[in-house]
């Protein structure tokens, strides 16, 4: 039986809703549905525990609490059976750009800023979200841009010390260090911070990297220049924003498949200000570094046998747990068949609680709330960031190699390896967004490395007509030394360009267009890091 | 007050002889197997209340056994005693539902685990809810020594 797709909608604006019931139902191969409502603490994890989603549309104007939705997704998408869920965000205006920052480095991989582009934005949803075939938008090409650029991958500051910082992000990096803009001190001008130590997981965001890295202090023999910092700034800083900054964050880990409870547990989770991470399965190769990483000091372990979390599966977890010096969590195990003494022996571990009842909401909530009791939190030794700070959302930089635009998307090439649905931040011609997704054409090959296709998101309609004059002129005039400096020239001066000349650059781009196949697209298989 | 019926499956005689000699004023009656397939006979004939039993035994070893009883749903409580080398075992034998494990030769705290044993399987027996909360009370008394 085919299964039924589902979009859901927050917010409350029938315009949209109108759109994407008539987008979904042209092209939408499937049975599919449409659930509407509006957000509030909970209500996600409470939507997709009853029927699930394969696309969230969130009006972020009728969002309260901007710190309790990202709080919500991040959650949600650390879960691996709504990993694939594709979220976006609806807003009305792009001039917060720290805003969409943030948008976008907390697990939203589309955004829609209000106005006529509706069309393009949903299907660019649908064939992310729900491989569904649908006709790209057809614009003109500006092929010979062929620029080194640089662009921020949209990441997340997590931590903070008086000796580093760590974040969260996409981009896996072979070199010792990572280029972020910060934005912490203003006399720091160099953007080059050493890698400390580097995971395959993420710490608080659903990224795939984390990254724990230096401050460049100077040595002490030697004078502070823009690109150095003294350990005195940094604690002067610490000491002014600290009060901006929260303690770390309990984490405990649940291991659990029962989707039915995870409504549940994030509202405990919420109401005691902790984190929990849902584990539906094991992954080996990350389990020791997850431990390592985050001490949870409570662990759930629902012993189901027909599923992940067989008995074998909870030794390895006891034997990863048993290999970090100083770490004893208390490890609750229900579902239960032996008793508790018995399972002790068993595993050699004593910090152990058996009961043969299944996890409840009632039993986590109990557990909880007796730990939280007696526990004020993990001794402090690193700041965390609030999800809305403005400080948290940062760019790590890359330079890619810019090979072609429209206003809609970005074709470029970068030797790094970039998980399809991470997104980029772009200033340059505009400050954009761009989502990497597998391409429907053939991107063809250079020496510069991996080709990608992007899809562009978070202009207005304004911003969006700049672009499109700015890709008609480049089709019209092309680029003569390829550097950054001619475009930056070539956008500054769009205003200046006279109506006939425009109309004459729109002439030819419309003969571009027609030159493009009016076809439909489905998005192609994988093949590669994903983060859907 | 009834203690409850035990049973002791051991493939050493003697330890099984020395065992039934330390436990018959925990029980009401000690019935001994010398294997899985006789202690499998006791339990078709007799009503058990605690099965005291050697984790490696040849031919039928403590998991099978403890197996075959579940599998027919009977949820007796079930004491394994062990020696070096048994956490394969172990933890085949937790899957069916281990009341304790307990370490051969010394065998210590053997007659408390029984006497718990028994109580619990005697409950069971009489439908009485054996509903154990006493992890809460542990799950508590841990966090305060933490």
């Amino acid at each position: 039986m085919t299964e039924t797709k589902r979009l859901v909608y927050l917010g409350n604006d029938e315009e949209f809703t109108d759109k994407l019931t008539e987008l979904a139902t042209e092209y939408i191969d499937q049975k599919w549905d449409l659930f509407s409502g509006e957000y509030s603490q909970g209500s996600l994890t409470s939507i997709l525990a009853d029927n699930g989603a394969n696309i969230v549309y969130i009006d972020l104007d009728f969002v309260d609490s901007l710190e309790n939705l990202f709080d919500e997704i991040v959650y949600i998408k650390r879960i691996s059976q709504y990993k694939a869920i594709l979220f976006t965000a609806i807003l009305s205006s792009s001039e917060d750009t720290e805003k969409l920052m943030q948008i976008y480095s907390t697990g939203f991989q589309l955004s829609y800023i209000k106005g006529p582009g509706a069309t393009d934005f949903i299907v660019d949803s649908l064939y992310i979200g729900l491989d569904e075939k649908v006709p790209m938008p057809r614009y003109a090409k500006a092929t010979r841009i062929n620029i080194d650029l640089r662009l921020g991958i949209c990441s997340s500051l997590t931590t903070i010390t008086n000796q580093g910082f760590g974040i969260d992000s996409d981009i896996e990096r072979t070199e010792k260090v990572l280029e972020v803009d910060l934005p912490i001190f203003e006399d720091l001008e160099g953007n080059v911070f050493k890698i400390d130590t580097h995971r395959e997981l993420s710490h608080f965001y659903p990224m795939t990297e984390n990254y724990q890295l230096e401050y460049p202090f100077a040595d002490a023999w030697e004078d502070v220049t823009n690109k150095t910092l003294q350990p005195e700034t940094v604690e002067t800083w610490l000491d002014i924003y600290s009060k901006n900054l929260i303690s770390p964050p309990i984490i405990f880990k649940v291991f659990t498949e029962d989707s039915s409870l995870y409504h549940d547990i994030y509202m405990v989770s919420a109401e005691n200000k902790i984190q929990v991470e849902i584990c539906e399965s094991i992954d080996e190769d990350l389990l020791s570094e997850e431990f390592q990483l985050k001490l949870p000091p409570l662990v759930f372990f629902d012993i189901d046998e027909e599923g992940n979390n067989t008995t074998e599966a909870l030794s390895r977890i006891i034997g990863h747990i048993k290999l970090i010096e100083g770490y004893t969590p208390i490890v609750l195990v229900s579902s239960c068949p032996s008793k508790t003494e018995a399972f002790r022996k068993v595993f050699d571990y004593q910090t152990m609680i058996c009961t043969p009842d299944k996890i409840t909401k009632e039993s986590f909530k109990l557990f909880t709330k007796s730990y939280m009791e007696k526990n004020s939190g993990p001794q402090a030794n690193y700041y965390r960031v609030k999800h809305t700070d403005p400080l948290r959302a940062v760019d790590v930089l890359h330079d890619v190699y810019v090979q072609s635009l429209t206003e809609h998307e970005l074709c470029f090439a970068s030797p790094l390896n970039i998980p399809f649905f991470s997104t980029l931040h772009l200033t340059l011609p505009i400050d954009c967004f761009v989502t990497v997704i597998p391409s429907y054409y053939d991107l063809g090959s250079s020496k510069k490395g991996k080709h990608y296709l992007g899809l562009i998101s978070g202009i207005s309609e304004e911003e969006r007509m700049l672009l499109r004059k700015f890709v008609n002129q480049i089709i019209f005039n092309p680029l003569e030394d390829f550097s950054y400096e001619e475009v930056k020239a070539r956008f500054d001066r769009i205003e200046e360009t006279s109506e006939e000349e425009l109309k004459e650059q729109e002439a030819v781009a419309e003969e571009e267009i027609k030159k493009v196949e009016n076809e439909t697209f489905k998005r192609p298989e994988i093949r590669g890091k994903s983060k859907l | 007050m009834s203690k409850g019926n035990l049973l002791i499956v051991d493939d050493e005689k003697i330890l099984l002889k020395r065992l039934r000699f330390n436990l018959e004023d925990y029980a009401d009656t000690v019935y001994t197997a010398e294997n899985g397939v006789e202690a499998l006979a006791v339990l078709k004939e007799m009503e058990i209340h605690c099965i005291v039993c050697d984790i490696n035994m040849p031919k039928m070893n403590g998991v099978e056994v403890i197996k075959t009883i579940r599998a027919e749903e009977n949820e007796v409580p079930f004491i394994f005693y062990t020696g070096h080398g048994s956490s394969e075992l172990m933890m085949e034998a937790a899957k069916y539902g281990a009341f304790d494990f307990l370490n051969k030769p010394e065998l210590e705290g053997l007659e408390d685990v029984v006497q718990r044993g028994l109580s619990e399987g005697y409950a069971r027996v009489q439908g009485k809810s054996i509903t154990d909360e006493s992890y809460i009370s542990d799950y508590q008394k841990m966090l305060d020594e933490i």
